[in-house]
């Protein structure tokens, strides 16, 4: 017996179930959220989150086209659902506010790097953010992470002068005597994104742990 | 008698000989993909060896080459040899003639080159980073387009079936068709031309790349059991009552198992519960397919059964797994861990490469009109696949637990994490290695076989166009 129409009714309908729930459904919903509400512990009222700079909007770019997420998460785990928070990869869980100025947000499915959610706050220096993607290994002895010194430029150094930018590298990593390593324009975007990440903003979805406490007293 | 054995022989000749251009074409097309993904994924692995290895050249970061490897692997190998294979079930299933051959030709050429400019485009300007949709999306248009086409021609060739039945096999086949364009149609519009900002892209993302692999490549691969275990074993499912509710079953959950693996993630936690409970519930109908079939798989010699066996045993313990380790609880410990890509490994490696290769050793005889030359290179293909699939996924899942294990511990640093992964990284890749090696082995059989089909013809490539009956060397 043909039961080809009953079947692709059956097939379209199941399918139009489920496109409703994790299409229309989350665009409805999670799509209208905006970035203009949030309070900070001193009642102010913030965007969160905010825009980033042109240059940290270039580097997340340069972030996805290099595949940076194939190793890095960009997402913190409740403390329930994983050790995020002991490690100090954040202050509290991520939540849909936390990527609302992302094109396309980059949440990742692998750690074989650390998750870098809140990357920008234990970054510390951009000198330091350069030389770790120089190279990680000057950095993070043992790490697999690919090093992509294809963004900087060794250059011989111009009138006797080493320039401001340039890599402050030293033993069997230093270049030639008379050359210097200086970051290219694209590192120093992938720099200044990887310096904004940061999401420990008082939320009243996600409250930081401090002003959960403070408020229970 | 003989006389109607022969008019049914015939038949099946000029049946198998309307469809042969563009079904060779897409299993030529699909097993070269499938090599070069292999290749990128092993150069890839090298890698994480040495990361200091190809740092000169940007193409072949660690992610490029991933999404690039990913990219070669679903759309140029399992979505080719899909269609193809779907082709040639949807005409001998129903016993007609392939509707538009010509036109299902130059479409897979659409659909070749368009996956050659988008994995070369992941390695030059680098991946979208939406799962299962990886190429920019300049290329992603073309590739709906002949996904579309492709689609509305199986259709049709499903719709001038002769015989007008609609047995299990030719079902699972017009729900890929069906679903295959609106996965393709919804991906484009919500993740490449009208995103939303935020965090609804990811359900989206999610929703897409788990439909593709359950929804849309799937059924592809259960027709073929459906089809090729009675053919060739002569032994009808062992309960034809369950197939259907096998069939809606798995129609019904798969579609909804998208969010599970965003458990803790930034979403509302409803989606992941649902998503989990979906994905616990279709262990009901892989434990269905796996009892219809076990009984008359498992202990054949013949190596196209041998291929449906591993397919079947692998779905169950995917099934399984994924079952057991879809809850929360589970989940924070396999979490953002290799385990969980030993098992999408499990699934496209184990379940749907064999099942695919089983279509091709059952399709290509019957295509070129002569059996493959070489009588042990199928052993040996089906040796290293197995046991290649084996190692890559066992040592991804017993090392993606013991790294699940360490990360739970904060105070254990996540070099130290890594550290303790790199033997079963090279594991792994030993085992990609072997199942690389079993596909050369298909790739020179295939070669001779095309040499030998070539030889004796005046105008080869004329000789494709023709659908001239061929006499096929093995029975049915």
């Amino acid at each position: 017996m043909n039961y080809g129409p009953l079947i692709y009714f059956g097939v379209v309908t199941s399918l139009v179930a489920s496109w409703i729930g994790f299409v229309a459904v989350p665009r409805q919903t999670l799509g209208h959220l905006r970035a203009d509400l949030s309070t900070n512990a001193a009642s102010a009222v913030v965007s969160y989150p905010p825009a980033r700079s042109g240059e940290a909007a270039q580097g997340r770019d340069v972030y996805q086209s290099l595949g940076c997420s194939a190793c890095h998460t960009m997402q913190v785990r409740p403390e329930s659902g994983g050790s995020d928070i002991a490690r100090g990869w954040g202050k509290r869980r991520s939540v849909a506010r936390d990527y609302l100025q992302d094109p396309a947000p980059l949440l990742g499915s692998s750690r074989l790097g650390p998750d870098l959610a809140n990357y920008g706050e234990r970054l510390g220096t951009n000198s330091f953010a350069l030389i770790r993607l120089y190279n990680p290994r000057l950095v993070v002895a043992g790490s697999i992470c690919t090093p992509v010194p294809f963004l900087f430029e060794t250059r011989p150094i111009r009138g006797g002068v080493t320039s401001s930018e340039a890599l402050s590298l030293k033993g069997a990593a230093a270049p030639e005597v008379g050359s210097e390593v200086v970051p290219g324009l694209r590192a120093r975007q992938l720099a200044a994104f990887l310096a904004s990440l940061s999401t420990s903003v008082d939320l009243p979805e996600a409250p930081l742990p401090l002003v959960e406490e403070t408020a229970r007293k | 008698m003989s006389g109607s054995h022969s008019n049914c022989t015939d038949r099946a000749d000029d049946v198998d000989a309307s469809c042969r251009l563009p079904v060779l074409y897409l299993f030529a097309g699909g097993v070269a993909w499938l090599l070069a993904g292999i290749a990128l994924s092993l150069v890839a692995a090298a890698k994480l060896q040495f990361p200091s290895l190809l740092t000169v050249c940007e193409g072949l970061t660690y992610g490029r080459l991933t999404a690039a490897s990913s990219s070669a692997l679903t759309l140029g190998f399992a979505l080719q040899l899909g269609f193809g294979l779907c082709f040639w079930l949807l005409s001998r299933t129903g016993q007609s003639r392939f509707p538009l051959p010509g036109i299902a030709f130059v479409v897979s050429l659409v659909l070749n080159a368009s996956v050659t400019l988008g994995v070369g485009a992941i390695l030059i300007v680098g991946p979208t980073g939406i799962p299962g949709l990886e190429v920019p999306r300049q290329v992603a248009p073309l590739i709906l387009a002949a996904v579309g086409l492709l689609s509305l021609v199986g259709i049709a060739a499903f719709a001038s079936s002769a015989s007008g039945s609609s047995s299990p096999a030719r079902a699972h086949l017009l729900g890929a068709l069906v679903v295959l364009p609106v996965l393709f149609v919804t991906a484009q519009l919500g993740l490449l031309l009208l995103p939303i900002p935020g965090i609804s892209q990811a359900i989206t993302a999610g929703w897409f790349h788990q439909g593709f692999l359950y929804l849309g490549l799937a059924p592809i691969a259960l027709a073929a059991l459906y089809y090729l275990v009675p053919l060739l074993t002569e032994r009808s499912p062992q309960s034809p009552a369950l197939t259907p509710t096998a069939f809606w079953t798995w129609t019904i959950l798969a579609g909804w198992t998208g969010a599970a693996k965003w458990v803790g993630g930034p979403i509302p936690a409803w989606w992941i519960t649902v998503s989990i409970v979906a994905s616990v519930l279709l262990v009901i109908p892989i434990t269905l397919f796996f009892l219809n079939f076990q009984g008359a798989c498992l202990f054949s010699r013949k190596v196209t059964v041998r291929f449906l066996a591993v397919s079947t045993i692998s779905l169950f313990v995917w099934g399984g797994l994924n079952a057991i380790f879809a809850p929360r609880c589970a989940q924070s410990v396999v979490h953002f861990t290799q385990f969980a890509v030993g098992l999408r490994e499990l699934f496209f490696f184990g379940f749907l490469a064999p099942a695919f290769f089983a279509g091709i050793y059952a399709a290509v005889p019957k295509l070129a009109g002569r059996d493959f030359p070489c009588r042990i290179s199928p052993q040996v293909h089906w040796f290293f696949t197995a046991a290649g699939v084996a190692l890559m996924v066992g040592s991804y899942l017993a090392g993606g637990l013991l790294q699940g294990r360490h990360l739970a511990v904060a105070g254990v640093p996540i070099v130290a994490v890594d550290h303790s992964l790199r033997p079963w990284l090279l594991l792994h890749a030993a085992g990609l290695g072997l199942f690389g090696f079993a596909q050369l082995a298909l790739v020179a059989n295939s070669g001779w076989l095309l040499f030998e089909c070539v030889k004796p013809l005046k105008d080869p490539v004329i000789s494709l166009f023709t659908v001239t009956p061929v006499q096929s060397a093995s029975g049915k």
